[in-house]
């Protein structure tokens, strides 16, 4: 153990790291929203639910696979680079998002969508004004598990040449340098925190006041 | 006015209909009380009305207009619907809640502010103490009188309340019952009602139709129910005072016997001169009320004073005369089919 490997690997080689892994966990976070909130809200409506508990099964032991085999799954068809990596990354952290959006919006109390319906909101309306409020903290909740989850899961996206914070622990792996291990798991240790607080601060703009 | 045509609603894996065949009408202005033991259909009717359920067979119409062909949004934003499990939403608050339909039909600030506190007004809370207050924060009755306010606020023609008042205490829905009534005086809403409990029903409705089972088994008048159940069930469910129900709908004004037409013999201590003289000549000696009693308070008064009969007053004035006689004779008539 030397403290100035350790400082080395902290500050000279971790900086640009660790903008890759953010921007990998970013991106793959961005892209697993935009595709698993839509699903999440599609299968609870009420003519695709018989579809979404089948999607849901799917998805469930789609996470019991590992996930260094889902990143290397695509290296024959795409090779390596950060692609791939990001496309991994966004199927792993589809999931907990799928789920929680679905568990938020089936959890809005059934009286309460049908007295929204009853009163003449539109489907549009009740969705927006009555199901989405009540349901973003769970929503929300599960962004964040994905959130954590998939920046741990990055590291892995090193492997197939996609860069980020798992260079630098692979490099102490390789050298026998235990201090690039413990730098690299310590940034990554803190990328899961800023994501952590990052998404509170917005579920404090997107959560009505009175459900927090 | 609404119009049911032989109505049936069969749920699918369900094993006997929910509603089955079931025809009535509800004039403009009526309050149509439905009454029946749990599960027998009445929500599952409200809801083919406001069409939350489309019927299974038979035909609904709103004005002439089977609502079959209308949009069931627009549908919706003219028929109040008061929710039997009260359906507030939880993240916005009481002004929010009862505001939502008014906002929907772009009402100006100004006129749904003024509206909400007139609704408030009306079922009895303070606008100051509940205005920014979340449902969870009220009690279970105020919640259920906040979901009456909702359903009036856009003033709909048309009223479906799912047991409006079962929350709240007797007094409070006593209150609400009342000043219900009384706004429906001039509101003149077409209004159906659904509860359990028969006294409400008989107070309320200028119909009454009980259920069984998802069938229509009597519909009638309250008077008319109550002296002639058509069946052991609805017998039943009137309960075994129901002539004393009946009592308490009629006015002794309806019944008594006008001053200038009573004899010398049934008008008895009743002098020419004391009568003319009010009533507190009468309350030396004899009994006395109002006109717009029901007929169980003279039935009261006459029971604890020992008498036969009891001077009726209007203003201070002796108007008429009601004897033990005249009410027995009425309630035989009406059971015997007779009318007023
Ligand atoms: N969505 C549904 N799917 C299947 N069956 C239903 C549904 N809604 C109601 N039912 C059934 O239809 C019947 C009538 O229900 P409904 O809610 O109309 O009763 P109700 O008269 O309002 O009872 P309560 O007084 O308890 O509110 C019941 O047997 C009920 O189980
Ligand atoms: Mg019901």
């Amino acid at each position: 153990m030397s403290l100035e490997r350790l400082l080395e690997a902290l500050l000279v080689r971790s900086g640009p790291h660790a903008l890759e892994h953010l921007r990998l966990v970013s991106l793959a976070l961005g892209c697993a929203l935009a595709i698993a909130f839509p699903l999440g809200v599609l299968f609870t409506r009420e003519r695709f639910r018989s579809l979404g508990l089948k999607a849901m099964a799917l998805l469930n032991t789609g996470q019991a696979i590992p996930p260094l085999a889902v990143i290397a799954i695509f290296l024959p068809f795409w090779g390596l680079g950060f692609r791939p990596a990001v496309t991994a990354l966004v199927l792993y952290s589809l999931l907990p998002i799928a789920r929680n959006t679905m568990a938020g919006l089936g959890g809005v109390p059934s009286e309460v969508k049908e007295a929204a319906r009853g009163m003449g909101l539109n489907g549009w309306d009740v969705f927006w004004q009555v199901e989405l409020p009540l349901s973003v903290p769970v929503i929300m909740s599960g962004v964040k598990t994905s959130a954590v989850l998939t920046v741990g899961t990055a590291t892995l996206a090193a492997l197939v040449g996609g860069g980020g914070m798992g260079r630098v622990i692979f490099a102490g792996i390789d050298m026998f340098w235990p201090e690039f291990i413990i730098a690299g798991t310590m940034v990554i240790g803190v990328i899961a925190i800023v994501f952590d607080r990052l998404l509170s601060l917005l579920e404090i703009f997107l959560v009505p006041s009175h459900l927090r | 006015m609404i119009k049911l045509e032989r109505l049936s609603k069969i749920f699918p894996e369900a094993e006997r209909p929910a509603v089955e065949e079931l025809s009535l009408e509800v004039d403009q202005g009526d309050i149509c009380v439905f009454v029946g033991p749990s599960g027998c259909g009445k929500t599952t009717v409200l809801k083919m009305i406001n069409r939350l359920i489309e019927p299974t067979a038979g035909n609904i119409f709103i004005e002439e207009e089977n609502i079959a062909g209308t949009d069931p949004v627009l549908l919706r934003r003219k028929i109040g619907y008061v929710i039997q499990q009260i359906g507030l939403f939880p993240h916005r608050t009481v002004f929010e809640n009862i505001a939502l339909v008014p906002r929907l039909l772009h009402w100006s600030h100004q006129a749904i502010e003024e509206r909400v506190q007139v609704l408030l007004n009306l079922i009895g809370l303070d606008p100051q103490e509940v205005y920014y207050k979340y449902p969870g924060q009220l009690s279970g009755g105020e919640m259920q009188r906040i979901g009456v306010a909702r359903a009036l606020a856009a003033d709909p023609p048309i009223m479906l309340m799912d047991e409006p008042f079962g929350a709240v205490d007797p007094i409070i829905r006593h209150h609400l019952q009342e000043e219900f009534l009384r706004i429906q005086q001039e509101m003149k809403k077409t209004i159906i009602f659904v509860t359990h409990d028969i006294n409400e029903a008989v107070k309320m409705g200028d119909r009454i139709a009980i259920m069984n089972q998802g069938r229509l088994v009597q519909y009638g008048e309250p008077a008319d129910i109550l002296a002639r159940p058509g069946s052991r069930f609805v017998a039943e469910i009137l309960g075994d005072d129901r002539t004393m129900k009946l009592l308490e709908l009629v006015r002794v004004e309806t019944l008594m016997t006008p001053l200038d037409k009573c004899s010398e013999k049934q008008s008895g201590g009743f002098q020419d001169a004391e009568l003319q003289a009010g009533r507190e000549s009468v309350q030396n000696g004899y009994s006395w009320l109002e006109t717009q009693k029901p007929l169980k308070a003279a039935l009261e008064i006459m029971m604890r004073n020992n008498l036969d009969q009891v001077a009726v007053c209007r203003e201070d004035n002796v108007v008429g005369i009601l004897g033990w006689k005249d009410i027995t004779s009425y309630i035989s008539n009406l059971e015997r089919g007779g009318r007023l």
